[in-house]
């Protein structure tokens, strides 16, 4: 198998205290194929000391002021030379295995365009992994009407979570090559939606990155206005969002027996992809997609 | 408050391939305060080279021809004195984060004196991470029934992952404080039949451990004397495993939402440690399972 090719980037700023260890995080995977930049933005701590300790392994990095988060991450996609194309926040870290599992996930699913984790985690302040759960899979049509974003608690299930999400360059290139400006706080939603216009999204059966949860985060301070952001995204796509009638009509439907959900029609119980490695008698682990269903 | 010393033994014999990542994965944790002891069976592979090389971290370690790996790891304990306890197979891996989290649950609850994961990890020859999946827990009364152990019948539900699983010493001495060397093979599996007379099995919601999927692995090449093993172990407590029509009851049960599954004499409670929420605390959960 040859390895593809995998550009990551870092865009930081005054993340000192834990750009060391997701610089590490990405690093020390020996991934044989990596593309890695970071852009920094300027900033006033000790980040550039810690970038330059890493400068070696790094393809491209620089440190100047910039307009903010998502102008830096178009920077370095621009500068990314990768087949397979990821971004990691300067706060959050890859998993040992990571890059080697998208690095084969993408060489042997040439059908896959663009993957997340089913298993998202969440790490502490000290980079501890204290939670995980499992996702139900994700459907376009349930992706516009809300199932991703908390705008209707009941309908929500999960985000699509950013560290875990891998895309490939032609998919990057089909949607315009770029992030939304317009939008400072959901333009990762927003990518999402436009990628779910080409292709279909695909869950892993792994965990593949941990979000750091910490009380300062651009994403919690801003959490209403992340959700109003979202709100417009999902508005410029038009599909109805499931009103109370049909949330309470979905939570009874799930109390049937799961077996029984494929025969409901495709807009009531969603279909999903999901990949996951499953044995071949007993001797050897073959990557597979397969169908899944959920309410 | 003073931190546990966590006790790892790893059992080594001809695994170098494998070897420099299972320590690698016990010597870098974050954590401490950590004793580990190497019993190696006499490797002829280059397994020596990197017992040498990691030596200083060792608290002990030996290569010689022994008993075996049963053996090996009763040796092993012997050695060792922290107040949590573990051992890993030279072909497997912990996870990052494994010791942290583990030494935070038993000091926040003196109530749990063994724990495991709710999250099982597999990976391949590569250290690619194969699968991952949501357990349901672990249960006294299911687990002697057989529900941990793989055979026909549709009672099982997943094996107690021995890489995951991590006791207090208390517990350990309590339980006899020895594996049983009568076994070749099944030496886990006893021990945790045991461990269940004395306390509930905790399941934690993040992965911990690894483990190794190999065509030669030990314990799946020779996957039928460990199962025979097990269920000789499983008839030492006398436990019968469900009957059919029992068993088209708890099928058709499993379809009902998890919060209506508390049906009495149907039911088994198992015991869940989950994230708080906020900073690194923790909240101890049950759920129940039919």
């Amino acid at each position: 198998m040859i390895w593809p090719r995998i550009s990551i980037v870092t865009p930081s700023f005054n993340q000192g205290a834990y750009l060391g260890s997701c610089l590490r995080s990405v690093l020390s995977q020996d991934y044989p194929n990596l593309d890695y930049i970071v852009i920094d933005g300027g900033s006033r701590d000790n980040s550039v000391e810690i970038i330059g300790r890493y400068e070696s392994q790094l393809s491209t990095w620089l440190s100047e002021p910039d307009e903010g988060h998502f102008p830096a991450l178009e920077k370095g996609f621009a500068r990314a030379s990768g087949e397979i194309m990821g971004w990691l926040n300067s706060d959050d870290l890859y998993l040992p295995w990571t890059l080697r599992v998208v690095g084969t996930i993408f060489a042997v699913l040439p059908e896959v365009r663009w993957i997340t984790s089913q298993y998202p985690v969440l790490v502490d302040r000290e980079g501890l992994a204290v939670q995980t759960r499992r996702l139900d899979g994700f459907n376009r049509r349930a992706f516009y009407r809300g199932r991703n974003v908390p705008l209707n608690p009941f309908f929500y299930t999960g985000f699509i979570q950013q560290e875990s999400t891998f895309w490939r360059r032609s998919l990057w290139e089909q949607a315009g090559s770029h992030l939304d400006a317009t939008l400072p706080l959901a333009s990762e939603f927003e990518l999402w939606a436009r990628f779910w216009e080409h292709a279909d999204l695909y869950a892993v059966g792994v965990p593949l990155a941990g979000f750091r949860v910490q009380p300062e985060q651009k994403t919690s301070w801003g959490q209403g206005r992340y959700l109003r952001e979202a709100e417009l995204v999902l508005d410029h796509y038009g599909q109805p969002r499931p009103g109370l009638l049909e949330t309470m009509a979905r939570r009874l439907l799930r109390l049937l027996p799961r077996r029984c959900w494929r025969w409901l029609p495709e807009n009531v119980a969603y279909s999903s992809r999901v990949i996951s490695a499953t044995e071949v008698e007993h001797r050897s682990f073959v990557w597979r997609i397969v169908q899944e269903k959920f309410i | 408050m003073t931190l546990p010393t966590i006790s790892i033994v790893t059992p080594s014999l001809n695994q170098g391939r494998f070897l420099g990542g299972c320590m690698d994965s016990v010597l870098r944790q974050s954590y401490p305060r950590v004793e580990y002891v190497v019993i190696d069976g006499g490797s002829t592979d280059g397994s020596l080279e990197i017992l040498r090389q990691h030596s200083k971290s060792l608290k002990y370690w030996r290569s010689a021809p022994d008993q075996g790996q049963i053996a090996a790891l009763d040796e092993g304990f012997s050695k060792t004195s922290g107040e949590i306890m573990a051992w890993i197979n030279s072909d497997d891996q912990y996870v990052p984060w494994a010791f942290q989290v583990v030494a935070d649950v038993f000091q926040a609850f003196p109530q749990v004196e063994w724990l495991t994961t709710l999250y099982p990890l597999i990976m391949d020859e590569a250290g690619r991470v194969l699968s991952c999946r949501r357990t349901e827990g672990y249960n006294r009364t299911a687990f002697y029934r057989g529900r941990n152990l793989r055979r026909e019948g549709g009672f099982y539900s997943f094996v107690i992952q021995q890489e995951s699983t991590f006791w207090r010493r208390s517990l350990w001495e309590r339980a006899g404080a020895h594996l049983d060397e009568s076994l070749h093979l099944a030496g886990d599996f006893e021990l945790w039949a045991r461990f269940f007379s004395f306390a509930d099995l905790y399941s934690l919601a993040v992965p911990l451990g690894c483990f190794r999927f190999q065509e030669s692995s030990l314990s799946y090449e020779q996957g039928d004397l460990y199962r025979r093993e097990c269920e000789e172990v499983l008839g030492r407590y006398g436990v019968k495993p469900p009957g059919r029509t029992e068993q088209h009851i708890r099928r058709w049960a499993r379809n009902l939402p998890s919060r209506w599954l508390r049906i009495p004499r149907l039911a088994y409670c198992v015991k869940l440690v989950e994230h708080a929420g906020r900073g690194r605390s923790w909240i101890l959960r049950q759920a129940w399972i039919v």
